[in-house]
């Protein structure tokens, strides 16, 4: 059985005026509503903890900035993931692991209902191995199947094409298949 | 095949959901504030200008207006205040003071939305005071005027502070320093 996304949370009828009004309370509802998933969002796709937790902070900010321009004609949720997306893909282009021109389509593009299902992998296994893949690689992997978004929207939110989030799909799928393929070394403690 | 059907993303789905190291709400409360108010400044500093505009010209206005009315004035070098209106004005600048002790006691970490925008807007007119008490041809009875008003703004900035300060303690039955 799939999950949804951990995003997928109906705001309260009460908490949208609340916001609108500027009152702090509903703010910190909300914050309270989205912190793990928006949280976990940017730890899945920076791989850093602190730098996730400034992802989640600068979301709520933008959040209440760009409160105006929410129509609501679209669930409230996907509005903010997409900030909180926006946010996570600012900082790896910061950091430059997200090049604004990196060649496009380089992997042969694999269509992966082809390969067989995954053998099954503990979660702590699944973690290490995502943590192990490239920044944009995992990003686009947790985009698409944590997320459950489609190609066309990982393209828009990253300004590529929907060729690009498939190529990186699949040398991603392909990359954690070897990964939890082989043993994986034992985890040191800190 | 739908990527939720995909027995990746059933497994990247069951990953439990980490939890965030510290609790965030308290940074972000404080710039929500920050930014809240900064946003509000920007909407009222138009609005501000107009009235401190408006203030200053009624000021002129009736300034011109008492020496048309005494041509004597016209030739008289300015007048010099009266021990009486000294005395009056030294008063008000005093209460000024004062006000603005208690307001530094009293003033509350964090305000509702409502509170802080009143507050934000009498803190700008506040300002607008401050910059024409500054001119250095203020007349005795343009300050006057002046620092009425200034007294006047502070002490609704104190009752709104001792507003904010009584909902945000817990219920002792004690008394607040009353004006």
């Amino acid at each position: 059985m799939s999950h949804p996304s951990a995003f997928a949370i109906d705001l309260p009828a009460d908490l949208l005026p609340g916001l609108r009004r500027g009152e702090t309370r509903a703010f910190e509802r909300l914050y309270r509503l989205f912190e793990r998933p928006v949280y976990a969002l940017a730890l899945r796709m920076l791989g850093d903890a602190d730098e996730a937790m400034d992802v989640l902070h600068d979301t709520l900010l933008k959040v209440q900035q760009g409160l105006h321009g929410f129509r609501g004609d679209a669930p409230f949720w996907g509005w903010l993931r997409r900030i909180a997306v926006n946010e996570a893909l600012m900082r790896l282009r910061r950091r430059g692991r997200l090049p604004d021109s990196a060649p496009l389509d380089v992997v042969e593009i694999i269509d992966d209902t082809q390969l067989a299902p995954l053998r099954h992998a503990e979660a702590a296994q699944l973690e290490r191995a995502m943590t192990a893949l490239p920044d944009l690689t995992r990003s686009v992997l947790w985009l698409y199947h944590g997320e459950g978004c489609t190609h066309e929207e990982i393209a828009a939110l990253m300004g590529r094409t929907p060729s690009f989030s498939k190529s990186q799909l699949a040398r991603g799928t392909q990359r954690l298949r070897d990964l939890l393929a082989r043993p994986l070394e034992p985890v040191h403690a800190p | 095949m739908h990527p939720e059907d995909h027995p990746l993303a059933a497994a990247l789905r069951g990953l439990p959901l980490p939890t965030p190291p510290r609790d965030g709400w308290p940074r972000l409360a404080a710039d929500l504030t920050r930014h809240r108010r900064r946003q509000r400044a920007r909407r009222l500093l138009p609005l501000a200008a107009a009235a401190a505009t408006g203030l200053f010209a009624l000021l002129l206005a009736l300034d011109t207006q008492r020496h048309v009315a005494d041509p004597a004035a016209v030739i008289e070098p300015p007048r010099v205040a009266s021990a009486g209106e000294t005395a009056a004005l030294d008063a008000l600048i005093a209460e000024s003071a004062r006000l603005e002790t208690l307001l530094g006691w009293i003033e509350a970490d964090e305000l509702d939305a409502q509170t802080l925008a009143i507050d934000i807007e009498l803190t700008e007119q506040l300002g607008w005071i401050d910059r024409l008490l500054a001119e250095p041809d203020a007349r005795p009875a343009t300050l006057d005027v002046l620092w009425q008003e200034r007294v006047y703004l502070l002490r609704q900035r104190y009752a709104l502070g001792q507003q904010a300060l009584l909902t945000s303690l817990p219920s002792t039955g004690d008394s607040l320093v009353s004006l």
